[in-house]
C-alpha cells in the first residue's frame, strides 16, 4: 500500500514546477511514512486518500506559476508560430480535422440509434413479450390470441399489455390507390405506450368495439407527407381498402413501435372466435411493468403463466414459454456490435493521426531546440515551456476540431440518409448538445494526446547543449526513440484495423458467394392488392391473376412471369404445420414449415429449379386430388433416404384438411436472408391459395426496372382499381439484404485504407528525417568505402525492423479482437491465415516503399559536401 | 496587510496551525478538511506570508527513524488574518449553530 501512495505523490510531482519539486516530494514522503509509522489503526482507503491530496497540491502549484497573462501570451505566440509555419499548421488541421469530423459524424449515428431514449414514457420498463417455441428453437415467436388474453387477466406484474398485427392497407389517395403500412393496435396503445398524440386524441377502449373501429391515428411523417401537417386533420375522412376511417389523432415526432414505416394505427377489433385461437401466432405484444416490480418478478410469473398453459392445452402449448426483451434491445440490439465495430475504427483512426501529429510536432520541436534554450536561459522555468508547447497542441487540435465539427455538420445528414436504409431511429438525426460535446471533448483529448509528448521532450532539452549547437547536431537518441514507438504504435493499429476490415471483407464476399437458389437477373417484382369489394372469392382472384400473367407473358420482351405469396428477401412469410401420411407424429405438435404458394410461371420467372419429380399445374378442377411441392430442405429435413414424391402431407392443424401429394422436389431459396440457412418449405398450388394480395415476378430480356410502367400499364388495364406497389428489381431485395454488411465493410474498408495511409506516413516521416539527421554520419561511412546499396540496405532494413515490430504487435491484438468480433463473421475463421498472412505481406511491402525514398535519398549523399557540413 | 479574503478552509488551517498543529497531516487531522484541501490552502498561506515553513532537525527525524517532516508557523500576519476569519466565521458558524441547536 505505502508503494502505491508513492506512486500517487511521483506521478503528481510532474506536474510540479521545477523549482518546487523536490521539497514536494520530500514532504509528502515524510507525512505519508509518519501516518504509517503513527496511526496504525487508520484504514488503508483513509491512507489512500490522503496521499491522493498530493494531486490537489500539484496542481495548486502548477497553477501559481499561472496567469491569465500568460495565457493570452502563449496564445498569441502559438498563433504567431501556427500562421508563420502555414503549410505545416494546415496538414496537422486537416488531419484532425478529418479525423475529429469522422469520429463525431459517427457519434451523432450513434448518439440517434443508441444513446438518444426510446419515444416512449419510462421506456426501460416497457418489454416486448414472445412466445419461447421450444420445439423449433425460435425464442421470439409471436404470439396468440388466447395466450395475449391469459397474460391480461392472469399477470400483475404487469400493468397493461398492448397488442398489435403489423398490416398494410391500400390508401386511395388523390384517385390514385397507394399501399401504407398499417398497425392494427390494441386500444390501449396510448396508455401502454405512455405517448398522447400531438393532436386530437388517442385510443380508448370504445374504439376497440366493432363498429367504433373506423378510427386512424397517423404518425408524424405521414401527416407531414400526405396531409401537409394540416392542423385541422382530426375529423377528416380516409379511405382505406374500401372503407372510411376519420383520423382522430396524430402520434407525435419520432415516435414509433418497433416498425418505422408504419403511417396509420388503427384498433383491433378482436370477435370471440378469434380470441379464442391458440394454434394461430400473429401478435407482437407489449406490456408495462407495474411500478415496484421487478423484471425478476415478472419473469417469474409470466413463466408460471406459461406453464400453466401448457398443462391446461398441451395440444397447441406443448414447450411454449415466454420471452421478455427489453423494448430498446428488441429494436437496437442487434446493432451495438456493428456500430461499436465502426465507431472503434473510427476512434483508431483519430488515434493514429493523433501519433502522426505528434511526430510531426516532435520533428519541429527539433528545430526549435535552440529557441527553448535562449527561452530557458533567460529564466523560462520547465513548466512554462511545457505549458507553451502544449498551448501550441491545444490551439491546433482546436482548430483541427473546428474543420471537423463543419466536416460533421455537413456530412451527418448525407450519412444519416445513407444508414437510414439499414438503421431504425435514424429520422432527423442532429448535431445536437451531446454532439457538440463530443467534439470538443474529442479536441481537447487529441490535443492532449499529441501535445503532451513533445511538450515533456521539448523542455527536457538541455539549455547549454541547446546553446551551444544551436540545434544543427542530430536530435537526441531519446526523441528518436519516441518517435520510433509512435511509428510502431501506429502500424500496430494500422494492422488491427486493416485485419479487421479484411476479414469483414473476405465475410461479404462468402456471403455473395452464397447460391441463392434463384436468379434475380433481369426480374422484376412487384406487389399487388385488388380490391376486396370485387374480388371476394379465390376462385375470381385467381382468374385475375391468371389473367394477368398470360396477357404480360404474351408481351414482347417477357420470357416469363409467375404469381406468389411472398417474396425471398423480403418478408418471413406464413408457416404451417407438416404432417406426413404414414409418419407418426412424434409428441406433440407437427414441425413447422413454410409456406408458400405460387404458379408455375413463377419458378420459371425465378429460374428455381424443379430437382425431383414434376411441376404442379396451375389449376386443377375442384373435385380433383390436390398436389404440393417441398423444397430440398424439407425432403433432407423429414424424408431422410425415402423418395418424398408420391407421398402424401397434410397442412395445418385442422385434421380434416384434404391431403396433398408431393409432386416435385425444388432448390432451396434463400427466403430469410443469404446467411440463413434456407427453412423446409411447402408449396401450394397458386389456384389453392390465391389471395388478394400478392406478389409477382416477370423475367424480361433487359433491364427489368425499364419494364415497371409497362407492367403497371398491364395491371391498370385488366382492373382500374389494382394497386401495386414496391415495383423493383429482384435484385435490389438482393443488394439490400446484404446492405447492412455492404455499409459496415465500405466504412471499413475506408478507415483501414486511411489508417493504413497515415500509418505508412509516419513511417516515411520518421525515416526520412533519421536520414537527414544521419548525413553526417552516412557521408562518413561512404568516405570510409561503404558503397550506395549499403547504405541504402542499412536504412532500409532500420525501416523495416520499425514495421515488423508494429506488424507483430498488430497481429497479437488483432488475433484478440478478431475474436471479439466473431459473431460478425460469415464464413471465415477469425485466425483466418490467408488474412492475416495477406495484411502481414502488404503492410510489409508498403512500408519498404515508404523506407525506399528515404533510402535512396541516403545512397545518394555526395560524402564530400556531407562531411564539410 | 494585504486585502485578503479569507476562506473557511484557510480559517481552519491558520486556526490549526495557530493551536499546534504544525504538519500538514495533522492539520487535515485536526480540521477533518482533506489534505487535498490543506495544502493548497498553506501553499497560498505561505505565499501571502502568512504562515512560513521549515524543516525539522534531521536529528530528530533520526532518532524517530522516519524521514524529516516539513512544519508551519504562523506569522504576525497570518495572526492577523485569523482574527479577521474568525470574526468573520465565528459569528457565522453561531448563526449556523443556532437553528441546528434548536
Amino acid at each position: 500500500m505505502p508503494s502505491l501512495a508513492r506512486m500517487f505523490v511521483r506521478l503528481a510531482s510532474l506536474l510540479v514546477p521545477g523549482g518546487f519539486r523536490r521539497e514536494f516530494r520530500d514532504e509528502w514522503n515524510a507525512e505519508l511514512a509518519w501516518q504509517a509509522a503513527a496511526r496504525q489503526g487508520a484504514s488503508r482507503a483513509q491512507y489512500l486518500l490522503r496521499a491522493s491530496g498530493a494531486v490537489a497540491d500539484a496542481v495548486a502549484l502548477f497553477f501559481h506559476e499561472w496567469s491569465l497573462d500568460m495565457l493570452m501570451q502563449d496564445v498569441r505566440y502559438a498563433l504567431r508560430l501556427a500562421t508563420r509555419r502555414a503549410g505545416f499548421t494546415a496538414l496537422i488541421v486537416l488531419i484532425l480535422g478529418l479525423g475529429i469530423g469522422a469520429n463525431t459524424a459517427l457519434f451523432s449515428v450513434i448518439n440517434a440509434v443508441l444513446l438518444r431514449p426510446m419515444p416512449y414514457h419510462d421506456p426501460e420498463r416497457l418489454f416486448v413479450i414472445w412466445e419461447d417455441d421450444q420445439v423449433n428453437a425460435k425464442p421470439r415467436y409471436s404470439v396468440a390470441p388466447a395466450n395475449f388474453m391469459d397474460w391480461m387477466a392472469q399477470s400483475r406484474a404487469f400493468g397493461g399489455f398492448c397488442a398489435f398485427v403489423a398490416s398494410s392497407a391500400t390508401l386511395a389517395d388523390a384517385g390514385q390507390a397507394q399501399r401504407v403500412a398499417v398497425a392494427v393496435v390494441w386500444p390501449n396503445f396510448n396508455t401502454v405506450t405512455g405517448v398522447a398524440p400531438l393532436l386530437g386524441r388517442g385510443f380508448t377502449a370504445e374504439d376497440g368495439k366493432a363498429g367504433n373501429h373506423r378510427v386512424l391515428l397517423v404518425s408524424h411523417a405521414a401527416w407531414q407527407q400526405r396531409f401537409g401537417g394540416d392542423p385541422h386533420v382530426v375529423g377528416r375522412q380516409v379511405r382505406l381498402n374500401d372503407a372510411d376511417y376519420e383520423v382522430v389523432g396524430v402520434m407525435p415526432r419520432r415516435f414509433s413501435l418497433l416498425d418505422e414505416a408504419v403511417e396509420f394505427w388503427r384498433p383491433m377489433v378482436l370477435p370471440p372466435a378469434a380470441a379464442a385461437m391458440r394454434a394461430q401466432h400473429f401478435l407482437t405484444v407489449i406490456g408495462r411493468l407495474e411500478d415496484g416490480a421487478t423484471l425478476e418478478r415478472a419473469r417469474a410469473e409470466m413463466e408460471a403463466i406459461a406453464a400453466r398453459a401448457q398443462q391446461l392445452y398441451p395440444a397447441t402449448n406443448d414447450r411454449r414459454g415466454v420471452t421478455l426483451v427489453p423494448i430498446a434491445e428488441q429494436t437496437v440490439g442487434d446493432l451495438r456490435q456493428p456500430l461499436h465495430v465502426v465507431a472503434a475504427a473510427v476512434g483508431i483512426v483519430l488515434l493514429i493521426g493523433c501519433a502522426n501529429v505528434a511526430n510531426l510536432l516532435l520533428a519541429a520541436g527539433h528545430g526549435r531546440r535552440r529557441e527553448f534554450a535562449v527561452r530557458a536561459a533567460i529564466g523560462a522555468g520547465r513548466a512554462r515551456l511545457v505549458r507553451q508547447v502544449l498551448t501550441e497542441g491545444l490551439l491546433l487540435a482546436a482548430l483541427g476540431g473546428g474543420l471537423g465539427l463543419a466536416l460533421a455538420l455537413s456530412s451527418t445528414p448525407i450519412l444519416a440518409a445513407l444508414a437510414a436504409r439499414f438503421l431504425p431511429r435514424l429520422t432527423d438525426v442532429m448535431v445536437e448538445g451531446r454532439v457538440f460535446a463530443f467534439a470538443a471533448a474529442a479536441s481537447l483529448a487529441t490535443g492532449l494526446l499529441f501535445g503532451l509528448l513533445p511538450a515533456l521532450q521539448g523542455a527536457r532539452s538541455n539549455v547549454q547543449r541547446g546553446l551551444a549547437e544551436g540545434g544543427r547536431a542530430g536530435q537526441g537518441p531519446g526523441a528518436r526513440r519516441l518517435g520510433s514507438w509512435l511509428v510502431i504504435a501506429e502500424l500496430a493499429l494500422a494492422v488491427v484495423l486493416v485485419t479487421g476490415a479484411s476479414l469483414a471483407i473476405r465475410s461479404f464476399q462468402r456471403v455473395q458467394q452464397v447460391p441463392m437458389g434463384f436468379n434475380p437477373a433481369q426480374v422484376l417484382t412487384a406487389d399487388m392488392q385488388l380490391p376486396p369489394s370485387r374480388y371476394g372469392t379465390r376462385g375470381q382472384i385467381y382468374q385475375f391473376h391468371a389473367a394477368l400473367t398470360e396477357r404480360l407473358t404474351a408481351t414482347p420482351g417477357v420470357r416469363a412471369a409467375g404469381i406468389t405469396n411472398v417474396l425471398p428477401l423480403t418478408v418471413p412469410g406464413p408457416t404451417t404445420w407438416l404432417t406426413i401420411e404414414g409418419q407418426p407424429r412424434h409428441d406433440g405438435e407437427p414441425p413447422e414449415v413454410s409456406l408458400r404458394a405460387a404458379t408455375p410461371g413463377y419458378f420459371d420467372a425465378m429460374q428455381i429449379p424443379l430437382q425431383d419429380g414434376v411441376m404442379f399445374p396451375a389449376s386443377q378442377p375442384d373435385d380433383a386430388p390436390r398436389v404440393a411441392l417441398i423444397n430440398r430442405a424439407l425432403a433432407e429435413r423429414f424424408f431422410a433416404a425415402r423418395n418424398p414424391v408420391g407421398t402424401r402431407v397434410r397442412l395445418g392443424p385442422n385434421p380434416n384438411a384434404p391431403w396433398r401429394t408431393v409432386v416435385g422436389v425444388v432448390g432451396d431459396v434463400h427466403h430469410d436472408g443469404l446467411e440463413r440457412p434456407a427453412a423446409p418449405a411447402v408449396y401450394m398450388m397458386w389456384s389453392d391459395y390465391a389471395a388478394a394480395e400478392a406478389s409477382i415476378a416477370v423475367r424480361v430480356d433487359g433491364d427489368p426496372a425499364g419494364f415497371g410502367p409497362a407492367l403497371r400499364a398491364v395491371l391498370l388495364s385488366l382492373d382500374s382499381g389494382a394497386a401495386s406497389w414496391r415495383v423493383r428489381p429482384m435484385s435490389a431485395f438482393v443488394a439490400e439484404s446484404s446492405g447492412g454488411r455492404r455499409a459496415s465493410v465500405v466504412l471499413l474498408g475506408t478507415f483501414a485504407a486511411l489508417a493504413l495511409l497515415l500509418a505508412i506516413i509516419g513511417v516515411y516521416g520518421v525515416m526520412t528525417y533519421a536520414v537527414s539527421q544521419r548525413v553526417p554520419e552516412i557521408g562518413v561511412r561512404m568516405a570510409l568505402g561503404a558503397d550506395p546499396g549499403q547504405v541504402l540496405r542499412m536504412v532500409v532494413r532500420q525501416g523495416m525492423l520499425l514495421a515488423l515490430a508494429g506488424l507483430a504487435v498488430g497481429t497479437a491484438l488483432a488475433l484478440a479482437a478478431a475474436q471479439l468480433v466473431q459473431t460478425m463473421l460469415f464464413g471465415v475463421q477469425p485466425t483466418d491465415r490467408v488474412t492475416f498472412a495477406a495484411v502481414a505481406g502488404s503492410v510489409l511491402l508498403t512500408a519498404a516503399l515508404a523506407c525506399y525514398i528515404p533510402a535512396r535519398r541516403a545512397s545518394r549523399i555526395d560524402p564530400v559536401s556531407a562531411l564539410r557540413q | 496587510m494585504a486585502r485578503y479574503n479569507v476562506t473557511y478552509p484557510t480559517t481552519l488551517v491558520l486556526q490549526a496551525i495557530a493551536s499546534g498543529a504544525p504538519y500538514g497531516f495533522e492539520i487535515a487531522e485536526v480540521t477533518g478538511l482533506q489534505t487535498g484541501t490543506v495544502y493548497p490552502a498553506l501553499r497560498r498561506l505561505e505565499r501571502l506570508g502568512f504562515v512560513r515553513s521549515r524543516w525539522e532537525s534531521e536529528r530528530i527525524a533520526r532518532a524517530e527513524q522516519r524521514p524529516a517532516r516539513r512544519y508551519y508557523e504562523i506569522t504576525a500576519p497570518g495572526k492577523a488574518a485569523l482574527d479577521q476569519g474568525q470574526q468573520r466565521f465565528l459569528s457565522a458558524a453561531r448563526l449556523l449553530d443556532k437553528p441546528r441547536n434548536a
